[in-house]
């Protein structure tokens, strides 16, 4: 009787060792999953950086000087608008004549360039979309310039009136791949 | 004897146990002063960029981000430790993404190790009123 009353209370130690042994690895784990999810905060960019980055990369485009800009007009012939025109002066200039019934395919080439500067521009993980909107028979349309942007992303926009008194919006779209 | 050996296995397994509590508030401690000093340089990283992006002697009319050429091609590793203001190795790297004829200029104080901070934003490079360019522009601090 006496052995197995020692059996008894030895196994019942050994239980509650383990049960410590086993909480004590669930903490452990809990500790580690915390400590690795809110540590790493510092490698990722937050939400108010990457729209800084976004303000950063409309503000650098906008000023960049084309140095071949021009378009086709209704005849067909090529506008040539020579160096230093500004990407901001160009699609302004773009949102007036479009909402005089130019079709966008008249400034595929400057648009072209105009986007392959923006890709080059924008650091990875993102990418980057460009959208004008402006009047057009006295509904807002929207030109893009590289890819449309998905819902999540981060924009930079500004607000601007043409010499023909026609409000433009041009906004820099960045989201990560 | 069987309430000895049961003794010991007792011990051993709760030595175990807080043997592996404690190397995981180890393990939490060392991440989080990892962490730590992760933020701190690369807050002193963006700091470095944001005095190089409005420093006067840098830029064009005293535009924000609108760096001049011929500043940034005289900038070398003594005036770029000045304009940092920090202790620890900068490297400045500026990459012109448009224009012809594309310009990259790296300036360090001193090399860089493994251990470091990258801070990188959109800026633009006046050539001449009709050659402004887009550029990448990087800083990155070592440890």
């Amino acid at each position: 009787m006496g052995g197995e009353r020692t059996d008894r209370r030895g196994q019942s130690a050994l239980f509650d060792a383990f049960l410590f042994l086993t909480v004590a690895i669930v903490a452990s784990a809990a500790v580690l999953s915390y400590a690795s999810l809110s540590f790493s905060r510092s490698e990722t960019l937050t939400r108010e950086q990457a729209l800084g980055y976004a303000e950063a990369v409309r503000v650098a485009l906008m000023r960049t000087t084309l140095g071949d800009a021009g378009y086709l007009n209704r005849t067909g012939a090529r506008v040539d608008l020579g160096g230093g025109v500004t990407v901001e002066r160009f699609l302004l200039d773009e949102a007036d004549l479009r909402s005089s019934d130019l079709p966008e395919a008249n400034f595929a080439g400057t648009n072209a360039a105009i986007g392959a500067v923006a890709t080059g521009l924008v650091r990875p993980p993102f990418a980057v979309g460009i959208q004008v909107r402006f009047d057009a028979d006295g509904d807002p349309a929207d030109l893009w310039i590289s890819a449309v942007p998905p819902p999540d992303r981060y924009t930079a926009r500004w607000a601007y009136e043409t010499p023909r008194g026609q409000p433009v919006t041009i906004a820099v779209h960045l989201w990560t791949a | 004897m069987g309430g000895f050996f049961e003794d010991i296995h007792v011990l051993v397994v709760v030595v175990i146990g807080m043997a592996t509590l404690l190397a995981s508030f180890a393990a939490a401690f060392v991440a989080y002063e990892g962490a730590r000093d992760r933020d701190a340089l690369l807050q002193e990283a963006s700091r470095v960029l944001r005095a190089i992006l409005t420093d006067s002697d840098l830029l064009h009319a005293g535009v924000d981000a609108l760096l001049d050429l011929t500043a940034i091609a005289g900038l070398d590793g003594a005036g770029l430790a000045r304009l940092a203001g920090t202790p620890h190795p900068v490297q400045f790297v500026l990459s012109e993404r448009s224009g012809t004829d594309l310009r990259t200029f790296l300036v360090e104080t001193a090399p860089v190790g493994p251990e470091r901070a990258v801070a990188a934003t959109a800026a633009s490079v006046w050539h001449s009123d009709v050659d402004v360019r887009a550029a990448r522009v990087t800083v990155t601090l070592g440890g």
